[in-house]
């Protein structure tokens, strides 16, 4: 735990630290690195001013010694040519002017076209041949004068002379010159130089001879593109390309600067790594403050954070040691920021728990009390109700049993009074066949009586019919002896006329009437024989006829005799059955009697027995209603049991918890 | 001679009355333009044809987009120069046109023109001094003039195996009397010949000078093949003293720059064989353009004119002049 603590207490500070050290750091570093490059900057820029209007006014300075020198000899000139001297007064110019200035240690001299050279007394200037020399033939080409190219005198001397032609109207061709030693305009060079470090030469461009240098020995040495000094090979090839733009040659900050009136350049330069070792000290510098920056405020940072979190800690401690449930700690609340207001709130804080501690430790102590109680009560009321539930249930059955019966009592007394009801009227419809049976049976005596009577007179019809039927017979037999006796003499007559005809004919025309009263007795008898034919015919079909009605009487008469005898015994059974019915009327009148009786009694039953089924399902219903209840009971009960249980369980962790706190 | 005196007495008088009628114009509406750009041109001295010339397009050119040009002349006195720059200022002039007295017063000139911007003409402030869209030159380049001198002589006198040159040169100081010598020499040192410089000197601008240079050059008894001088003026005084000592002056190449009226006259008579034509009127024209522009306060490139690359110098070309040409210059 307490480990835990000085964690938490390190991960704040580790939080803030880490949160605003880097932030530091980097800001710092920015900041460090902005200044640098700034720096870096302005210092090559200034480096690079600094060595331009250095050589500007080295250059201007160079300028105006050499102009300054220049007119001092222009003066001298103009003074020869204006006075005109003799050679006498010529020699006594050149003698004042001798030693005048350091610069020109020969002083003035002057040569002429024979060879002839005057020098001050005393100077050292001697020239075995001065018209071939150098300061002699430039300074023929001018008559201001001006400075030479560089050569070697006769001494072995680099020089430069300024020379000019001597226009002092003699007619002579002269010229006038006085020598500067390379060494002393090296010497006024490097003087002149204003930025430390710097270092200048002088070129002269027409000849690239170097004019001045710090190094004795390169003086009056060609400037070569080729040198094996990289950095004057360099320099040479700008010359050559007379590209005079500032620039970096073999490490070294250059800038070129022409000299005014005369073809010389001055180079100036000043190797980078020193203009880059102020920027180099910057950046030290720089370095330096930004770690000791971030070092220093990472301590103060460090400090002051822990000097906030001090309380915090301890506060922390105080917070921790409640969470342990420990309230007997006591807060220091001091200052009135945020922290002692915290702490002052932590201080009420406790003391309002402890009170609060000891009131749920009472609090705890008397549930627990109350709920051991509710439990034993509610595990009693629990077993009381399951023996309750169980004999409602035994009872429910019992119920229901019953019900059952009584319901199916109903059902077969329904069932019976149904029956009973069916018998009654199936035996009023028997009794009201039965009667109509009667009825019938007794039409049908009466009936059968009158049919006997009917057969009695049909018989006696029949026998006066067979008579009159004989008698035609016996009549129509005396017609057919009639009708034989007409036939005869119808073929007597056919043949009396057949020889009446011939003998007729005999007798010739006389015999002709007779002849027509022959063949018309002829006709006659044939007519008469075919009547007699056809009446025969007749005859014999009334006969078979009358035949065939005395076999048909006789048959009728024989049936009838049959019917009547048969109905004689119908008859008798009729009264048989008639009488037979009339019992069986009886007995149905008294067995439908007896069947009203019986369901009379049947409807009776069945009515009771179905309001006991109902009365039997209602019991029914509630006991099936308490049954629930006391299985709800039993349940709630058990519940209840339950809860007063987890009330126990709970009050006893309460109880626990609380006794953690310490107070 | 007396035709350029003449010139320079009217362009005086007409400045003169420019002046004097400023306010009057102004207020009658005659000088109100499309532009409406008010210019000073302060000019060194105004007895020099070329720069005569050079005011006179300038005003020309102002005329005709509108614009109004004053012209004052500083007499050769730097404080006079200096004293106009900061009248014109004071005047809310909108640009000064400047011919210096002296280069080496530019600072003091542009410390005095105060917020107003400065086109230098006809000799060249140090570079350091000139700012683009501010302080700019506009002229022509020495460097082409000397250039085409010496190509010219190259030209004429390329058969010789070595040629002794002669140098006439301006005023010690002089930007153009730098540029035109530097440049004469560099070409002959590119050209490979064998060269020689047999006399170089200053005869600051002057043809009587020249003509006593050239006269002791002669009595050295010294060969040579050509005479070349940074002006006219010069040329004209080697001429005279040819003329003097008897020697025709046609006999070798006598070169000048400027391509004056009578530099022109002297070409035509076969006495001078080339000049080189600073354009006085296409400096003056370019002049104001490009001061109107940098008084509407946009760039020179405005002008139409076109500007070198760092944007300080607008350069008008140079013509090469000899006789087969001279006729439209004269």
């Amino acid at each position: 735990m307490e480990n835990e603590v000085q964690k938490g207490g390190l991960s704040i500070k580790t939080k803030l630290l880490g949160t605003i050290l880097p932030v530091v750091i980097v800001i710092v570093a920015l900041l460090t690195m902005v200044s640098y490059m700034i720096s870096k900057s302005i210092i090559t820029d200034n480096s690079e001013d600094l060595l331009s209007s250095s050589i500007e006014n080295q250059a201007n300075e160079i300028e105006a010694w050499l102009n300054e020198n220049l007119a001092a000899f222009q003066a001298v000139k103009q003074n020869i040519e204006g006075t005109k001297p003799t050679d006498a007064q010529l020699q006594d110019i050149l003698n004042q002017y001798y030693g005048y200035n350091a610069n020109y240690p020969d002083g003035i001299y002057i040569a002429d076209a024979q060879g002839n050279l005057i020098t001050a007394e005393g100077s050292a200037k001697t020239d075995a041949n001065p018209t071939s020399s150098v300061w002699y033939k430039e300074g023929l080409t001018r008559i201001n004068m001006g400075f030479t190219s560089a050569y070697e005198n006769e001494d072995g001397t680099a020089v430069v002379s300024a020379s000019g032609i001597l226009n002092d109207g003699s007619g002579k061709q002269r010229v006038i010159s006085a020598d500067m030693t390379l060494q002393r305009i090296s010497i006024i060079v490097n003087s002149l130089i204003e930025m430390k470090n710097a270092q200048a030469f002088l070129v002269s461009t027409s000849s690239n001879t170097i004019l001045a240098h710090r190094d004795a020995s390169l003086i009056s040495t060609q400037l070569d593109a080729s040198s094996a000094d990289s950095f004057l090979s360099g320099v040479a090839q700008r010359i050559a390309q007379r590209d005079y733009s500032d620039a970096e040659i073999d490490g070294n900050l250059t800038v070129f600067e022409k000299i005014d009136g005369t073809d010389w350049i001055l180079v100036s330069y000043i190797p980078t790594s020193i203009v880059f070792a102020s920027v180099n000290q910057v950046r030290n510098v720089m370095l330096i403050i930004g770690i000791v920056s971030v070092i220093l405020l990472a301590v103060i940072i460090e400090r002051v954070v822990h000097m906030v979190i001090k309380p915090v800690k301890e506060l922390t401690s105080a917070i921790t040691k409640m969470t342990d449930g420990d309230f007997t700690i006591t807060v220091k609340a001091s200052g009135s920021d945020e922290i002692g207001m915290m702490s002052r709130g932590v201080e009420k804080f406790v003391l309002s728990m402890r009170n609060m501690i000891a009131s749920i430790h009472n609090v705890s102590d008397r549930l627990r009390s109350q709920a051991d109680e509710s439990y034993d009560v509610s595990k009693q009321m629990n077993e009381a109700s399951s023996l309750q539930n169980l004999s409602m249930e035994e009872l429910n059955q019992t119920v229901t049993q019953l019900s059952t019966s009584i319901g199916e009592i109903a059902d077969h007394a329904t069932q019976l009074a149904a029956v009973v009801s069916e018998t009654r009227d199936d035996s009023e419809q028997v009794n009201a066949k039965m009667k109509e049976t009667v009825e019938i049976s007794r039409q049908g005596r009466h009936d059968m009586n009158q049919v006997g009577d009917a057969m009695s007179s049909i018989n006696s019809s029949i026998e006066r019919l067979k008579e009159a039927i004989d008698k035609v017979g016996a009549a129509s037999g005396e017609i057919t002896n009639i009708t034989t006796v007409i036939a005869d003499i119808a073929e007597e007559t056919n043949l009396l006329s057949l020889n009446a005809s011939i003998e007729a004919a005999r007798a010739g025309e006389s015999g002709r009437g007779f002849a027509v009263v022959a063949t018309q007795i002829g006709k006659l008898a044939q007519t008469s024989s075919d009547s007699v034919k056809t009446i025969e015919g007749l005859i014999r079909q009334i006969n078979e006829y009358v035949g065939n009605c005395v076999e048909l009487s006789d048959g009728s008469v024989e049936s009838i005799n049959n019917s009547s005898a048969l109905i004689g015994t119908a008859l008798n059974t009729f009264d048989k059955i008639y009488d037979n019915i009339g019992v069986a009327n009886d007995l149905v009148q008294s067995m439908i009697q007896k069947v009203e009786q019986v369901d009379d009694v049947a409807t009776n039953v069945a009515a009771i027995s179905q309001e006991q089924a109902a009365s039997s399902e209602e019991i029914s219903a509630t006991s099936d209603t308490m049954v629930e209840h006391a299985r709800s009971i039993t349940n709630n009960s058990e519940s209840v049991a339950e809860e007063s249980r987890k009330l126990t369980q709970s009050s006893n962790e309460l109880t626990e918890q609380i006794n953690i706190f310490k107070i | 001679m007396k035709r350029s005196v003449k010139k320079i007495f009217s362009l005086m008088l007409a400045a003169a009355l420019m002046l004097s009628g400023c306010g009057q114009s102004s207020a009658s509406g005659v000088s109100v333009s499309g532009s409406g750009k008010k210019l000073l041109m302060t000019v060194s001295d105004g007895s020099d044809t070329f720069r005569a010339t050079l005011a006179q397009a300038a005003q020309d050119t102002a005329a005709r987009i509108g614009a109004t040009l004053d012209v004052v002349d500083a007499q050769g006195s730097i404080e006079a120069q200096v004293q106009q720059i900061r009248t014109a200022q004071e005047q809310g002039y909108d640009a000064v046109l400047c011919c210096p007295v002296d280069t080496d017063t530019a600072v003091q000139l542009e410390e005095s023109a105060g917020d107003i911007p400065i086109v230098f003409m006809n000799s060249c402030p140090d570079d350091k001094r000139l700012e683009a869209d501010r302080y700019m030159f506009v002229g022509s380049d020495e460097l082409v003039a000397g250039t085409f001198q010496a190509e010219y002589a190259l030209e004429k006198l390329g058969a010789k195996n070595e040629i002794n040159v002669l140098i006439f040169k301006g005023e010690k100081n002089h930007s153009a009397t730098k540029g035109r010598t530097e440049a004469v020499k560099n070409t002959f040192a590119d050209s490979g010949k064998n060269v020689n410089i047999v006399f170089e000197d200053y005869a600051d601008w002057s043809t009587d000078k020249a003509a006593e240079m050239f006269k002791i050059f002669l009595s050295l008894g010294v060969p040579y093949d050509c005479v070349i001088c940074n002006n006219d003026s010069m040329a004209l005084g080697i001429i005279a003293a040819c003329k003097d000592e008897g020697i025709d002056p046609s006999s070798f190449p006598i070169m000048g720059v400027d391509a004056t009226a009578d530099g022109c006259a002297a070409i035509a008579d076969g006495d001078m064989a080339f000049t080189v034509y600073q354009s006085a009127t296409g400096q003056g024209e370019a002049g104001v353009m490009v001061a109107v522009a940098l008084a509407g306060g946009q760039s020179a490139s405005a002008s139409g004119f076109d500007v070198s690359e760092d944007g300080k110098y607008v350069w008008v070309p140079f013509e090469q002049v000899d006789a087969s040409n001279v006729g439209a210059y004269r």
